[in-house]
């Protein structure tokens, strides 16, 4: 996680760097604007929750795009993934380990003679909020083409968010799939 | 507290006004906090004692997830007829085969510019 967010914090902290020391003989330099990046993406609930689908939904020959994607969780959140099997232990990533997965889960579609398209949108969305506090409750579907008329998976993401004054970040994201003995319950199902 | 969390489950307490970015911390690093705290209240000759419960909760949940909004009230003393703090906590819940785990949670205050809404305020006493 340190490396996959180094750049924005790097980027967070450089106008406090390049912030000249000023002594009294010095004429007055212009005011830095103040040392703090508000992303789009974080400007509100909605626009983070559509830019998690719009980062990981990617073209054939194209990868998610990990920069904007990393950009919306905050350094230190927490990926927990559905567990492979019923008995196998609970994973919990960060995003680059997140990243390798993702990647790896496209190699082995292109590697079957797959598409390695992606498009993953949200159908149904239930939203707590209380202060500078959210949790979402986001289902999706994922198809290999937006006009595809089934889905290949179907689950619900359970996302938890933080404001920080300025914007909203992800601090944690779960979620579990559809299975036969794990159906969409009728309340989050698309209304 | 160390058994009800995944072994790499955070804890996002809100900001304090000298912070600018938030503390994500696992339980060891929130009972750090929590003795600070205690303390530099002790120091201070300010109570101590807390007592926090549960007073409404909202849960979503769908296969080895859950989410819970749960609102909670501090006392002082189990007896006191006001609460001192009120809040609502984000719980994030994850199963396994041995059962639930908090994964994460992370919580506000009630404030003067930010009361409890209404949908998530303890139901009075029929």
């Amino acid at each position: 996680m340190k490396r996959f967010f180094a750049g924005l914090a790097l980027a967070a902290a450089a106008p406090l760097l390049a912030q000249p020391a000023r002594t009294p003989t010095q004429a007055p330099t212009v005011t830095p604007p103040p040392p703090q990046i508000v992303g789009p993406d974080g400007r509100s609930v909605d626009a983070i929750v559509t830019a998690l689908y719009q980062s990981i939904s990617c073209g054939p020959e194209v990868e998610p795009n990990w920069e904007r994607m990393s950009s919306l969780f905050l350094p230190g959140a927490k990926i927990v993934p559905p567990k492979a099997k019923s008995d196998a232990p609970i994973t919990v990533l960060d995003g680059n380990a997140f990243r390798d997965r993702v990647k790896s889960l496209l190699a082995s579609w292109k590697q079957k003679g797959e598409s390695t398209a992606l498009y993953e949108n949200e159908v149904a969305r239930q939203e707590q909020c209380f202060g500078r506090v959210c949790q979402i409750f986001s289902t999706f579907e994922t198809r290999h083409a937006p006009g595809d008329p089934k889905p290949m998976y179907r689950g619900i993401h359970s996302i938890q968010l933080v404001n920080d004054g300025s914007r909203w970040w992800i601090v944690s994201l779960a979620w579990d799939g559809e299975r036969p003995d794990n159906p969409i319950p009728p309340q989050y199902e698309k209304q | 507290m160390r058994e009800v969390f995944l072994p790499v489950g955070q804890l996002i307490p809100p900001k304090r006004p000298n912070e600018d970015r938030f503390t994500v911390l696992d339980v060891d690093g929130f009972q750090e906090r929590v003795r600070k705290g205690s303390a530099a209240a002790k120091a201070k000759g300010d109570p101590t004692a807390f007592f926090e419960k549960e007073v409404a909760r909202q849960t979503d949940c769908f296969g080895n997830v859950c989410q819970v909004f749960s609102t909670y009230e501090a006392r002082r003393d189990p007896s006191d007829a006001k609460p001192f703090v009120s809040g609502i906590n984000s719980i994030q819940l994850v199963r396994d085969e041995t059962g639930w785990h908090v994964a994460s949670v992370v919580w506000d205050v009630e404030r003067p510019d930010n009361p409890i809404p209404s949908q998530y305020a303890a139901k009075p006493k029929p």
